[in-house]
């Protein structure tokens, strides 16, 4: 009985074959040939001349580097912090007995989510328009202003604006993650803690937050990731260039913009590869933090 | 009384959320002029002019047929791929499993950033820049709908099944296909909805690799044409309604489905 004995287990190379060679086509490939070029002069077309460390030295040494740094953090930090918040809160007034109407509540808050980023742009680069505006026009009908605001000229409204559709648009998601982890927390838990007399305020310090940790580390650090990448909406929001003043040039949208609209590939290879390791050292720094806390 | 104060604070916020949308389908139905003057609340009669308007500047036919392609086709790779890797690595003991294994959850930390201007090149040379293909292909490299559906295979996937379709001497391939991927597929439709939104809403990689209008995403075409519109307001809400409802519409009609999705792709990691 020779077929008794026959093992299949080679065949799992065959499965996860197209997977590998995808990769490293698709991936590791230009992956590979981006460090190439970032150590190069390439333009598009015609040979590239290998210029060592220069990319990186002209950008560490420039200001527009540190300060698309400081801008992407910023518009992260002014989207995020108040959407984790706010949505503990309402994590946890979903999860009170008394409540009703969760998954009503839940839809209505992602529904942002789901919205193209593009498309929130735009919507919202017409609502804050200058003449015609909805913003505009409902502030000047309630005579709380006399003339149009300018609100795509200032940096400062540029900024808040661009960091609120960021809020609007990721603080469902937060909701349904940490209401998810809080539903997870047995009941009998907050029943002790009720025949102890403890408050609900209390619980909610005592109980469920030391209890949801993981997730929210969870969703901070891959918030903080998402928002190092944020491209969509502030490259929609600033017209295509990150204006007015720099205010919404995002790592993502400088690096695309010296690559593809100004042709210097190299020098955006390069720009690829260092917010890369800034965007790793932030996370790591950020896990370190939230562990140390507990 | 605390409760009413509690409600009343999540209703405000909910108008927070719908208002701009709202906006954008009332003032849809207004003219420029209405628009610009007052706050407008209530629905109005200019529809079906701002229609007239808008479809003479944007190819919305064209726009939603590349998206819905691009999608699709994304879609069904990853779906399909994603369950072929997961399969592969839940089912077969083979050397190096593990440290494979780890490498395809690293692709997943990459950041498009380091790869992009390298995968333009070679797209360039492959002279599939410009092509749709070049969007699609991409969703080969499935990590995150292998790693969640090995996850499945692991816990739904009994072994007998596997052994009695060899006892019956079919092949492996064939094995996967007549049986497991029936199995898999209320786990792989759950996932591919989140992939088909990401596909749809994608705008980094088209904006970099297509240049002829008439192969634009819908992103893409909103984008390029609604510099056209400044100045007349209505004519771009009732553009970007056409744009956003539909993808409204299928949000509400799946919203259980992709919000307890949400939270079964991040529970596990």
């Amino acid at each position: 009985m020779r077929r008794k004995r026959v093992n299949f287990d080679h065949y799992g190379y065959l499965f996860i074959a197209p997977f590998f060679i995808a990769t490293l086509v698709f991936v590791l490939y230009p992956m590979v040939d981006s460090l190439f070029i970032s150590f190069s002069d390439w333009t598009g077309f015609g040979a590239r001349n290998m210029v060592g460390f220069k990319n990186y030295a002209r950008i560490l040494s420039g200001k527009v580097f540190y300060r698309t740094i400081a801008t992407t953090l910023k518009l992260w930090a002014i989207g995020s912090i108040p959407q984790i918040l706010l949505a503990l809160v309402l994590a946890a007034v979903m999860n009170a007995r008394k409540f009703r109407g969760k998954g009503f509540f839940k839809v209505a808050y992602f529904l942002p989510n789901i919205i193209t980023s593009v498309f929130m742009g735009l919507l919202f680069l017409f609502i804050f328009g200058w003449q015609g505006g909805a913003v505009n026009v409902a502030l000047m009908r309630f005579g709380l202003i006399s003339e149009p605001i300018g609100w795509q000229q200032s940096a400062l409204y540029m900024t808040l604006i661009c960091g609120g559709v960021l809020f609007l648009q990721w603080f469902g998601y937060q909701t349904i993650m940490l209401d998810s982890g809080m539903t997870g927390i047995a009941r009998d838990l907050y029943e002790a803690a009720e025949v102890d007399g403890a408050s609900g305020v209390r619980m909610f310090f005592s109980i469920t937050l030391p209890l949801i940790r993981p997730i929210l580390l969870y969703i901070t650090v891959t918030s903080l990731i998402g928002g190092l990448q944020s491209f969509d909406i502030p490259y929609v929001l600033s017209g295509k260039t990150g204006d007015p003043n720099q205010s919404l040039l995002t790592m993502s949208i400088y690096m695309m913009i010296t690559a593809f609209n100004q042709g210097r590939y190299g020098y955006g290879a390069a720009l690829g590869f260092l917010y890369c390791l800034v965007t790793l050292l932030f996370s790591v720094a950020t896990m370190r933090l939230m562990r140390q806390e507990a | 009384m605390v409760w009413g104060v509690i409600y009343a604070l999540l209703c405000l916020l909910l108008l927070f959320c719908l208002l701009p949308f709202y906006l954008m389908v009332i003032d849809a139905t207004h003219t420029n002029k209405e628009i610009i003057t007052t706050l407008q609340l209530l629905p109005g009669a200019a529809l079906l002019d701002n229609i007239r308007k808008v479809t003479a500047r944007v190819d919305f036919p064209t726009g939603f047929s590349n998206s819905l392609f691009v999608a699709v086709c994304s879609t069904l790779l990853t779906a399909y791929f994603g369950a072929l890797t997961a399969y592969g690595f839940s089912k077969y003991r083979f050397k190096g499993k593990n440290i494979l294994f780890v490498a395809m959850l690293m692709t997943m930390m990459l950041p498009e950033q380091v790869s992009i201007v390298g995968y333009f090149k070679l797209m360039g040379f492959l002279k599939l820049t410009d092509t749709h293909a070049s969007l699609i292909l991409p969703s080969l490299v499935c990590a995150g709908m292998a790693f969640w559906l090995k996850q499945y295979c692991d816990a739904a996937i009994p072994d007998e099944i596997i052994e009695s379709g060899r006892i019956d001497g079919a092949g492996e391939l064939h094995i996967f296909h007549r049986l497991i991927l029936p199995l898999m597929a209320p786990a792989i439709a759950c996932m591919a909805i989140f992939t088909f939104i990401h596909s749809w809403n994608s705008f980094l990689k088209p904006l970099i690799l297509m240049f002829t209008p008439a192969k634009f995403t819908l992103p893409l075409l909103m984008t390029a044409f609604t510099g056209q519109l400044t100045g007349d307001y209505g004519a771009f809400y009732c553009g970007m309604s056409i744009a956003t409802l539909p993808i409204i519409v299928v949000y509400l009609l799946f919203s259980r489905y992709i919000i307890s999705g949400l939270t079964l792709g991040a529970v596990k990691t």
